[in-house]
């Protein structure tokens, strides 16, 4: 069974588009609403997906948690997780999908051309080199939210993380527990270029990466 | 025999009188069960000592030029900022504890009734 995960807040604009893309190509669509002020609750489940909230804002690595133990809970054998802000082609999850005969998770690789913001090339560049240099781990896109990978993954590549900085933390799981991983091109549409991951985040998160590092991950 | 009150300045008085005060604020509390036996002995052993510095102001002296402290007002100063590092550090390990507590207490929340979605794909795709 194929479940996608899409952990949401404020996504009432973007999430009916994002649940009917999604539900082409998996047998369930579990959204996690993070404590939404919006109608991105309602919204998702009268478009047929399973909601569960929670009562208070966690951060994304919190959502992710939740909506891969739901996923698990309902004995999902494939998890795919995806972004609510329409920045994923839905279209491109059979390709995810399809990828993970030959390996245990696959990461959707944005494209680094002129549709990509320049902060964020930049920061995905300096990330890139960080995690490699770090932690030995070759994965051009780390912070890319679209990924597919087989549900017994998930013990060996568990996160701490609360918020942004949990994209990191995966593919540094990925990197210690030697999951195998596959990194795939993929098309993102830019809605906002101001959402995501900022600058503080990216700070954050290279904080995290020495802590990680140095502090004695466990 | 001296009246050794009666050499105390108005500040030392108010300190003397503020730090008693504080000694039975933390007998109380513990009283009151808010702090426990240990903390109580922690806070009341902490007031007993700025008592006895108030009222023999001269032991400051032999500290101070025990560390080479040119004046007796900077130990105080450098040994309650150690204070208040402490505390803000133990306050830091609560505070991210709690944050954890509060993080699995919402995520189980959310989850309690997910096996009864587990129909909910059988009756076909979405």
């Amino acid at each position: 069974m194929i479940v996608a995960v899409i952990p949401a807040y404020n996504e009432e604009k973007n999430i009916k588009d994002v649940i009917r893309g999604v539900k082409k190509y998996v047998d369930t669509v579990l959204v996690v609403n993070d404590g939404s002020i919006d109608r991105t609750a309602e919204i998702a489940r009268k478009e047929g997906a399973i909601v569960v909230t929670h009562i208070k804002n966690l951060g994304l690595g919190a959502s992710l948690k939740t909506g891969i133990e739901g996923a698990i809970r309902l004995g999902a054998d494939i998890i795919v997780t995806i972004d609510a802000d329409g920045q994923h082609d839905p279209n491109e999850i059979p390709k995810l999908v399809e990828a993970l005969r030959t390996c245990e998770i696959v990461i959707g690789s944005r494209e680094t051309g002129k549709k990509m913001p320049f902060i964020k090339k930049m920061g995905n560049l300096v990330l890139y080199w960080i995690t490699k240099i770090l932690f030995n781990v070759s994965i051009k896109d780390t912070q890319s939210g679209f990924r597919a990978f087989k549900s017994e993954v998930y013990n060996k590549i568990k996160w701490e993380s609360p918020g942004y900085e949990v994209a990191s933390e995966i593919v540094i799981n990925i990197g210690k527990s030697k999951v195998k991983y596959k990194e795939i091109p993929i098309n993102t549409i830019y809605i906002d270029k101001y959402k995501g991951t900022t600058i503080i985040d990216g700070i954050k998160i290279f904080m995290n990466m020495l802590k990680w590092k140095f502090g004695g991950k466990k | 025999m001296e009246i050794w009150w009666k050499k105390m300045t108005p500040m030392q008085i108010l300190a003397l009188v503020y730090s008693i005060f504080m000694i039975f604020l933390s007998y109380t509390s513990y009283k009151r069960k808010e702090l426990n036996y240990k903390e109580f002995i922690f806070w009341s052993s902490l007031w007993v000592g700025v008592l006895i510095l108030i009222v023999f102001p001269g032991l400051f002296l032999v500290i101070s030029m025990g560390f080479k402290y040119s004046r007796i007002l900077d130990i105080a100063y450098n040994i309650a900022f150690l204070i208040i590092f402490l505390i803000v550090f133990q306050m830091y390990k609560k505070i991210n504890i709690l944050n954890k507590s509060i993080e699995n207490i919402v995520r189980q929340i959310a989850l309690a009734n997910i096996e009864d979605f587990k129909d909910h794909d059988k009756k076909g795709k979405i």
